[in-house]
């Protein structure tokens, strides 16, 4: 089962839900415990495809009508965490308890 | 009285050459005189007249030298006050032009300046007068929203799971997140951490909900740790809007 942190609201934004190709940036953990890393310039439906192949612990959309790479690079990710982390490109490594 | 030196000498001179062609003209006219003592006479007589006016002329030659050192002196002295005269005015006058224009440069500069200052200041007010009480209003926005989601937290205490107080406390937070750009980045992160933290334990929440006591479980391991946090989050915001 895929861990997708993507936020709902993002997804119903009208720059997002009239246009399936919106870009963003892919926030990946690809292993329980692992780095995160960023796919720049990627739609939603390119995200959950890359997911369905590649078997992403962890992921979330965000589109760059919300924020950047370059924003959501800046913000620490700290914190312990359940399910999702509230800062955008922050993720909730769940092997681990904490956002990263 | 040096023209009358040389006069004198000139004179004497005369006088001198006037015994020797005395004395040989006589010895021309007088062949019975004796000639020998006829020329020592006027050989001695010449040479007197001639060391006077060689005397006369030595001491009319260093008055004159003296006189014309003192003219030279004199005009040299007069020519070097002159110029240091001249040399002082001109510095006086230069100093005087530069001191005007120094002055008139530093006036000019201060009034530009304190006008600067006086606009840059009017600015600063005006967006201080508009940004100070949105400001205060941000903190205000992202401290009421925190203090929503806890008290929706604190209901676990009661073995309660408020979800529409849950839910209305994230949309505050959402909100109230994005007025954070105006409140400090240190308190924006205070902000988050704290909302996080709430997140975690309304998820768990979400989770524990159905289980036999698993909310009042939840609340006695987690919530004396959050109650500290929330005060110790009043008081970075309270501090903040004080300061």
């Amino acid at each position: 089962m895929p861990d997708n942190q993507t936020k709902e609201e993002w997804l119903e934004l009208a720059t997002v839900l009239n246009n399936p190709n919106a870009k963003g940036t892919g926030v990946v953990i690809y292993q329980a415990g692992g780095p995160k890393d960023y796919m720049e310039n990627v739609s939603y439906d390119e995200m959950l495809s890359r997911d369905a192949t590649q078997q992403f612990f962890a992921f979330a959309w965000v589109p760059d009508a919300v924020a950047t790479l370059q924003q959501i690079q800046k913000p620490p990710c700290a914190g312990r965490c359940a399910k999702t982390c509230k800062r955008p490109g922050c993720l909730c490594d769940r092997s681990i308890g904490h956002c990263k | 009285m040096i023209f009358l030196g040389y006069l004198l000498a000139l004179i004497l001179l005369a006088l001198g050459f006037g015994i020797l062609a005395s004395g040989w003209t006589t010895i021309q006219q007088a062949p019975l005189l004796d000639h020998k003592n006829l020329l020592s006479l006027a050989q001695i007589a010449t040479a007197f007249v001639g060391a006077i006016a060689a005397a006369v002329l030595t001491a009319t030659v260093g008055r004159s030298n003296e006189f014309l050192r003192a003219r030279l002196a004199d005009s040299v002295n007069a020519s070097t006050e002159k110029l240091k005269a001249d040399l002082a005015e001109s510095v006086n006058a230069s100093t005087e032009n530069l001191k005007a224009e120094l002055a008139t440069s530093v006036n000019a500069s201060t009034e530009n300046l304190k006008a600067e200052l006086t606009r840059s200041g009017d600015v600063f007010r005006a967006e201080l007068n508009q940004l100070a009480p949105r400001r205060h209003a941000a903190y205000h926005a992202i401290w009421a929203a925190l203090v929503q989601y806890f008290r929706a937290v604190q209901k676990f205490e009661a073995g309660v799971f408020d979800e529409a107080a849950l839910k209305a406390a994230e949309k505050a937070c959402e909100d109230a997140g994005g007025q954070a750009l105006l409140v400090d980045q240190a308190d924006d992160d205070t902000f988050h951490d704290f909302w996080q933290e709430m997140n975690r334990l309304r998820e768990l929440g979400e989770e524990k909900r159905e289980l036999p006591d698993g909310l009042r479980t939840l609340w006695r391991n987690e919530g004396r740790a959050l109650g500290n946090q929330y005060h110790d989050v009043r008081q970075i915001f309270a501090d903040r809007l004080r300061s």
